[in-house]
């Protein structure tokens, strides 16, 4: 069993749009991290490249899930307009 | 002299490389135009230190511009931008930072997505160059994303995330992006900030004054009645005496007083509180050195924990993942106060030592 170092709730992390990860501070100095891609396939474990420690990330998979797909429909919508 | 170790992912120990980790004290060659160092303060992944004279430099991680340098160095720089202010006081938080100046203003810089350097959020950019607030600062405390200090009424301001209760500003109050008062009877003199808490001493009342996340006992409170708390609540832990330090890791917390005993609580789950015990929420353990050792100094990391004792060697406890005690790396946990490797000539002492989240430094002096 994962012994988690902590549970982070999904809007505690910072979400950096260019890489599509999002990030939350990992007591070694470094940044626990997680895809938007590994979230939406429900991972739920956010890993810290420097160091062993993981934390399990708390959101609710459907709702992530719809958000996500509500951004990109309103994209679509935006560019259809701009056309 | 200046020797430093543990993590080094950004360049935080200014040994002019970056790399995982450093696991032995490593002696600095840099000099600081001939002035000694006053002070040493650590953040996630950067450091700022003071000379004797009042000038910053800093080292580490930038990407918020909490260094406040043009770019990210691995070896200590002059702050150029902050020259001409001289400083008496500085503290970091995770990704930002702070300075006190000789006519006790306040300069703050680096990230301010929470609003934790007390700027408006729809006005500033988040992350933020030094800038001048008009704000008294006698004592000051950054945590992960919020930020305390103390006037010299011994009024306790505050600014940042209170998602937990860490403003201490109410329940409907979860967050602030300028200083406000907690509201605190007592005159407070010391304050400290953890990842989701803050606790505080009053030295009229010799009590404590803690508010924010309780999930590991952090609060000196049961965890189950009270899992965060977003007030104020004072403690009267029986201490009839001065403080000497005040600090606080993640979720763990030293008191130091003037008679030199040293009292710790909170989470322990990798030897933070320098026992093997269990240790339930509201008990509070007495640190010893072996053999009677005396305290010279104390500091804290995130979850780990190194003391300066007065016999000139150092002791250090808790998360040990990257050599960050200073002890072989292949303990992971240190769960009582273990000597840290270290060789000194005879005519040297030890004179100060800084924690970051996982790095340290110490400060050597010759006798004269
Ligand atoms: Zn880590």
């Amino acid at each position: 069993m994962t012994i988690f170092h902590d549970e982070i709730e999904i809007e505690d992390f910072d979400y950096d749009e260019e890489d599509e990860m999002y990030y939350y501070p990992c007591p070694c100095g470094d940044r626990f991290q997680i895809s938007k891609e590994e979230l939406m396939a429900g991972e739920e474990v956010a890993t810290c490249p420097s160091c062993s420690l993981v934390v399990k990330v708390i959101y609710d998979l459907e709702k992530f899930k719809a958000e996500y797909e509500e951004i990109v429909r309103d994209d679509t919508d935006k560019e259809t307009v701009k056309v | 002299m200046l020797w430093s170790w543990g993590a080094n992912s950004h360049g935080q120990l200014g040994l002019c490389y970056v790399n995982e980790q450093v696991e032995k004290p490593t002696k600095i060659n840099i000099d600081f135009h001939g002035n000694k160092v006053k002070q040493i303060a650590c953040g996630g992944g950067h450091t700022l230190l003071l000379d004797t004279e009042g000038k910053l430099y800093s080292c580490g991680w930038n990407n918020n511009l909490q260094t406040a340098t043009e770019k990210e160095v691995n070896s200590f720089e002059r702050t150029w931008r902050l020259s001409g202010i001289v400083f008496t006081n500085i503290a970091c938080g995770w990704d930002f930072s702070c300075g006190v100046t000789d006519d006790n203003f306040l300069f703050v810089w680096g990230s301010n997505y929470y609003g934790q350097l007390g700027l408006p959020r729809n006005e500033f950019p988040d992350s933020i160059k030094p800038i001048r607030l008009q704000v008294n600062a006698c004592e000051v405390s950054m945590g992960l994303r919020h930020t305390a200090i103390v006037n010299s009424k011994g009024e306790v301001w505050i600014t940042g995330c209170g998602k937990h209760g860490q403003l201490g500003l109410g329940s409907d109050k979860l967050s602030s992006d300028r200083f406000v008062k907690v509201v605190i009877t007592g005159k407070i003199t010391h304050v400290a900030c953890g990842q989701r808490h803050t606790v505080s001493w009053s030295s009229d009342e010799k009590a404590l004054y803690v508010w924010g996340d309780n999930k590991h006992g952090q609060l000196l409170l049961q965890k189950d009645k009270y899992p965060k708390i977003f007030s104020p609540q004072k403690i009267d832990i029986d201490v009839r005496q001065n403080v000497k330090k005040l600090l606080s890791g993640w979720s763990n917390v030293l008191l130091w007083l003037e008679d030199g005993t040293l009292l710790a609580w909170g989470r322990n789950n990798y030897g933070q509180l320098a026992t093997d015990q269990t240790v339930v929420a509201g008990q509070r353990i007495n640190i010893k050195l072996p053999e009677g050792r005396h305290i010279k100094d104390v500091a804290i990391g995130s979850e780990h924990a190194l003391c300066l004792a007065t016999d000139n060697t150092i002791w250090a406890w808790g998360w040990n993942e990257h050599a960050n005690t200073g002890i072989n790396a292949t303990q992971l946990h240190i769960s009582k106060p273990t000597l840290v490797p270290f060789n000194i000539e005879s005519n040297f002492t030890i004179t100060q030592l800084y924690c970051g989240s996982a790095h340290n430094f110490i400060v050597i002096e010759e006798d004269s």
